[in-house]
């Protein structure tokens, strides 16, 4: 587990949806700058689909919009299929998690958990994004926050 | 005992069988990490708590996530099924040993008596 995970936070925001395109994410946005904007701090587990948003593989994605289908994978179960890059589908998400973690490197965090990408192309994240290896560490991250919220829903 | 965690799985029409399969999973990551978990099916998630009707040589899409509950379930993790999504989308239908059918909605009480109750 890393440092980051060892702090206590304010917020702990799981975010697993293969939907934040289009509905979800938003809300990820709005909860994490209201967090940051009211002075608490916030990180975000990140795990199925989510981790797409700050990979950086150079895969071709088999179809355009495999990622946002919603019609495979699993959480740590069976896994996604590789596509081309988390920032390159979704540069909006991806600039905001990179502002964010530049602007309050000590207030926002951001883990993306690899179970699901294990058995994958190995894969690197947007700089400052952590990595889990394994969603067994997930409770460190839930007692270390004050409030876990669960935003969902692969 | 009251678990840390009550997830809920709550599905209406976009409760395809890959999301519901990944909610599983995520409750069997969650019942492995926190060592328990209380489960509340609502919705099409329900069918997952019965046992299969077809015939063996159909393939049934919801097996893998019914054979996990069925583990779920053997390492004690307290799984209550909708009683009225049960009867929509799963009549007559025997439950997993050990799911109990009740009328969700009543559970919202116990609510305040966990950690942390998400909706999956």
């Amino acid at each position: 587990m890393s440092d980051a995970a060892k702090r206590s936070w304010d917020l702990l925001l799981v975010v697993t949806s293969d939907r934040y395109g289009a509905e979800r994410f938003p809300t990820v946005r709005r909860l994490v700058d209201l967090a940051l904007d009211s002075g608490r701090s916030v990180q975000v587990w990140a795990c199925n689909y989510a981790n797409m948003l700050t990979e950086c593989s150079t895969k071709t994605a088999p179809a355009a919009d495999v990622c946002c289908a919603g019609d495979g994978a699993a959480c740590c179960g069976v896994n996604p299929p590789v596509t081309t890059t988390a920032a390159g589908d979704h540069p909006a998400a991806a600039r905001f998690i990179e502002d964010r973690l530049a602007t309050h490197p000590e207030r926002f965090s951001w883990v993306a958990c690899s179970t699901c990408s294990a058995d994958r192309e190995p894969v690197e994240h947007l700089p400052g994004v952590l990595t889990e290896p394994s969603f067994a560490n997930f409770r460190s991250y839930v007692d270390a926050a004050k409030k876990t919220v669960y935003v969902g829903g692969a | 005992m009251t678990a840390r965690v009550l997830a809920v799985i709550d599905r209406r029409a976009d409760g395809t069988r890959e999301q519901i399969a990944d909610l599983i999973e995520f409750c069997v990551g969650v019942r492995t990490g926190f060592g328990s978990l209380d489960l509340v099916l609502r919705g099409h998630s329900v069918v997952c708590a019965t046992e299969g009707r077809r015939p063996p040589e159909q393939a049934d899409p919801l097996e893998g996530s019914r054979r996990r509950l069925s583990t779920l379930l053997r390492i004690g993790v307290r799984t209550w099924v909708d009683s009225t999504d049960l009867a929509e989308h799963a009549p007559g239908s025997p439950l997993l040993q050990g799911a109990v059918e009740i009328d969700t909605d009543t559970l919202a009480g116990t609510w305040s008596t966990y950690e942390n109750v998400w909706f999956l």
